[in-house]
């Protein structure tokens, strides 16, 4: 791990949402009680961006909260070359995966839905939106034990196969959905979260403002309170 | 056939998740899928299910569905045509 560095962090989940320079901000009242119950319709694009929320209001709450923390992560992906798109690798790990998004397609079976049936749909939607186009991966981790998904992108990184790294830690229940469904104790999380970390060489980090390392500090406690396997990895 | 097109730009509304997107914005003659509202191959899984359900019209080849799914005109046009509820 040595070898390279983390250049963004960034978190979303119950206590709020930030990345390594902004620190955490709380979400706004009503919808900050409703996401500590677990209830999470009410998180939208609109919360962090102005940009066209039509591909993020098709998604499933997987690719909602991945798609939020690879944008919090305030990285301008656009302006990087075609080149280094074309190396940049994404890994996704989760413990539920699709799971919430699998319950609502039992539920209520649609087109729309079943397309996000499949917990490496998320890394899809981040490729496509930012034209990434080097190693991709998803990861199903029953064990929770937080060196997954920056272990994979590691590797790549040792190999040659991918410049940077996009590591995803995603956990995505709806309060509801768990409710409507008689689920083992291990599947309900309260601690949905997601968590981004951009890791690559030293050089040519794609900030123009240098890592921010207190607030990074922050970000990671609350990585490190929850179970996002990210956080153990960190730490 | 005006009602008939102002309910199915509510039903496309609802059915595709374009909540950022109000009926007055839907051009009745626009392209909707490729440009205009550009939707998709799962939006027009979604279209045929919409038209099963709610308008008891079971479409069989994509053929059908190509012409049908021109424009809110021509679908409405293929719903008048064709519904059974």
């Amino acid at each position: 791990m040595n070898d390279f560095v983390i250049h963004a962090a960034s978190y979303l989940g119950p206590e709020g949402f930030g990345n390594d320079q902004t620190s955490l901000r709380a979400w706004p009242s009503p919808l900050k009680e409703n996401l500590a119950r677990g209830e999470l319709d009410g998180l939208h694009w609109s919360l962090l961006s102005d940009s066209d929320p039509s591909r993020f209001l098709r998604m499933d709450l997987m690719c909602r909260l991945g798609f939020m923390a690879a944008e919090l992560l305030a990285v301008n992906f656009d302006a990087m070359s075609d080149a280094r798109r074309d190396r940049l690798g994404v890994c996704a790990e989760s413990f539920t995966g699709s799971l919430d998004t699998d319950i609502r397609f039992a539920q209520t079976p649609r087109p729309s839905i079943f397309a996000y049936t499949l917990p490496s749909t998320v890394v899809g939607e981040i490729c496509i939106r930012f034209r990434l186009k080097g190693p991709v991966l998803s990861l199903i981790s029953p064990a929770t034990n937080g060196a997954n998904a920056i272990a994979e992108a590691v590797e790549w990184l040792r190999d040659g196969d991918a410049e940077m790294a996009l590591c995803l830690g995603i956990e995505a229940m709806n309060g509801s959905t768990a409710n409507s469904v008689s689920l083992p104790e291990n599947l309900l999380s309260r601690d949905w979260h997601g968590a981004a970390l951009l890791l690559g060489h030293s050089e040519n980090s794609p900030r123009e403002k240098p890592f921010v390392s207190g607030a990074l500090a922050e970000v990671c406690r609350k990585l490190c309170s929850c179970r996002n396997p990210l956080a153990k990895s960190i730490r | 056939m005006e009602a008939l097109i102002d309910e199915l730009k509510n039903k496309i509304i609802a059915a595709l998740s374009l909540e950022h997107i109000r009926p007055a914005d839907i051009k009745a003659d626009e392209p909707i899928f490729g440009t205009g509202l550009g939707l998709d191959s799962i939006d027009s899984l979604e279209l045929v299910s919409l038209l099963e359900r709610d308008y008891g019209i079971l479409i069989e080849e994509m053929s059908v569905a190509q012409k049908a799914f021109a424009s809110v005109r021509t679908l409405a046009e293929f719903v008048a045509k064709n519904r059974k509820n």
